[in-house]
This record gives C-alpha cells, structure tokens and sequence, in this order.
C-alpha cells in the first residue's frame, strides 16, 4: 500500500463505532524499517498519534480499539513523529554522497508496517536499504 | 577516478547517516608535505555552540559525492584544535593550504602561483583523497609558449610525494612536459607522468 492511499482513511473505533480521526502521518522508524504509528488529524484534544500495533490498516477504514489507544509521542516516537522527520517529499542522499531526488511516495505492508520500498521519481529504492531520515535528508545505502 | 578543484570541495554539505546536517566543509586540510586531504575544516552545523568549528578527519567520511560528505554520525567530528594538536606543530605547517605558493622547478624555473588544488578520490575500501596536481596561474616565462584557455590557468601534475614549504613546491622539471587545460583526462596525464617517474625518482 502507498502511503499517499492510505493518508486521509477514517480511523473508527471498534467499541464506540465512532470516527476518532483521519490519517494524516505515517511515522517511520528508519532502524526498524517500517511504520511505528499514525499521525491522526481532526482529533479532538492533544492524543494524536495511534502506535501501528494497536490498529488494523483496513482496505476502506483504520480500526482500533477505542480512544484510550491513541497517544501523545513523548520521548523517540516524538523525534520520530516530527514533521522535519517525514520522509515525504524529503531530499534523498545515499551513503556515497549522492543525490537520487526526493521521496515521492513510501510502499508499506499494510500489516507489518514494514517499509516495502522508496518512490523517488522513476526509482523504487527498497526499504532495506533504508538507513536515516532526518532533518536534511532521508539517507538509503548506495546501490 | 575522478579530479576535483578542492575549491568545489567547500561549502559541501556535511551529513549524518541519520539524515542530519552536521554542517559543511569551510576548508580542505592536507597531510604533510600536501600529498593528501587529511582532513576537512567543518562549519555552521549548528552542533556546537558559538560557531565553533570541527575538523572532520578524511578516515571518518564514510562516502564521498557529488551532494555531501557523509559521516556516520557527529562523533566523526572533533573540534579542530584537538585536531591539529594531535597531528603536531609539523603536520599543521603541512595542513596549511598552499594556494599562492610559487611552484618551482628541480632545475629552478618558476612556473607559476598555486591557483587551486587538484585532489583525486580513489574508490575503493578505504578511500583515498590524494593530491595529482594544481592548478596555477603561469608565470611569464610559461605565458610565451603556452596556450592560455580558460582565464590563462593550467594544471599541473606532482608527484606522490614533493617538496613543500609555506612559500615554494617544488616539483621535478618533467612536470612542465604535462602542463593542461584538461580537468576531464586529467587522471591519465598524472599516470603518464608518474610512470615517466617511474616510482623511483621521488622529490
């Protein structure tokens, strides 16, 4: 699944049946490869983010259990879930030094999370070679 | 391997693994007797408080390219002064840039003044920065019978290793046979002249 498909799904609770939010982030943790939660918007209070072990990545909807599933990122989810540290759009640089563009889109198993592979322009970088993604750029190692 | 003017080499960026800027390259810092970059001066990262600038020491870059330097993390930097103080008082005479030294000939003929340095990386397990040339400014002497392209600069190749002090180079007279414009095959006039060397004769 592309994480531009996936952004935007209402996230429904199980229990209450009620929409807690839409999914507006994916956050990746580049030393496990894969996505560790979601960044929920039009979510009422500061619980915004919901750890991807609690939800289940449905073809039409996110379910979870219920509120008390979402979190405020405290501590390296918090560095993980800031903006500066989306891989979205960012500049990518390999561990030789070189740039191969900017990341257009991510591929994720939509069960795992795992990082299946990197969209940078015509090139599918995969997700094992994925090495850092901070503030200046996303770093993947060189082919 | 490629040739690159070391002046390209400022103002690269200087990146962590992790993504993060660590700053960039403020100036290139060679070993003694400037036969390789030992060490990149490091800038503006931001690290360090007050500007303070690190010295990033060329067995810690871990990839080399066109769009940054890459480090696998800042420890690879140290402040500069712990740098130049572990290389000694003789390395950081050598550790000087010798832009505007006179380049002279074995025999004593003054061919011009260092302009830029030309430094080669060579790919492999370790790499390797390794100084093939400069860049000068032709004397006069070299002015009469040397075509004068690209603002009147040539290049000239040097030996593995030579003789510099802050205000000379001096390299063996067959240099003057290989004197270019040519940045591109600039890597083939240096082996040619190094194997007219022969590896034997070292200045």
């Amino acid at each position: 699944m592309l994480i531009s498909e996936g952004r935007g799904r209402k996230v429904i609770s199980t229990n209450s049946a009620e929409t807690l939010g839409i999914v507006d982030t994916f956050v990746i943790d580049p030393a496990l490869r894969r996505v560790v939660a979601v960044g929920l918007s039009k979510v009422h209070g500061r619980l915004t983010v919901l750890p991807w072990e609690r939800l289940t990545f449905g073809a039409d909807a996110v379910t979870t259990g219920g509120i008390t599933d979402l979190v405020v990122p405290d501590g390296q989810l918090a560095g993980l879930a800031d903006r500066h540290h989306s891989a979205l759009g960012h500049r990518v640089l390999d561990t030789a030094g070189r740039e191969l563009g900017t990341v257009r889109d991510v591929d994720i198993d939509p069960t795992s999370g795992a990082v299946i592979a990197l969209l940078i322009g015509d090139l599918a970088v995969p997700g094992s070679a994925l090495i850092g993604i901070g503030g200046y750029a996303v770093v993947v190692a060189a082919a | 391997m490629t040739v690159l003017r070391a002046s390209e080499l400022r103002k690269k960026p200087v990146v962590t693994f992790a993504g993060e800027s660590a700053g960039v390259v403020a100036d290139v810092l060679y070993a003694t007797g400037g036969g390789s970059v030992a060490a990149f001066a490091v800038g503006g990262g931001g690290l360090l408080s007050g500007g303070a600038h690190t010295a990033l020491p060329w067995d810690q870059v871990a990839g080399f390219g066109p769009a940054a330097v890459m480090i696998r993390s800042s420890d690879a930097l140290v402040p500069i002064g712990t740098y130049l103080g572990a290389v000694g008082d003789d390395a950081s005479a050598g550790a000087r840039d010798v832009t505007g030294s006179t380049v002279l000939t074995d025999t004593g003929e003054a061919l011009g003044q260092v302009t830029d340095i030309l430094v080669a990386l060579v790919p492999g397990a370790a790499l390797q920065a390794d100084v093939v040339g400069y860049e000068i400014a032709p004397s006069a002497s070299l002015g009469g019978d040397t075509p004068a392209p690209g603002g009147g600069r040539v290049l000239i190749p040097v030996p593995d290793t030579m003789s510099v002090s802050a205000q000379h180079l001096v390299v063996p007279a067959a240099a003057r046979g290989y004197l270019t414009d040519d940045l591109g095959t600039f890597d083939q006039t240096v082996t040619r002249f190094r194997a007219e060397l022969g590896g034997a004769h070292r200045c």
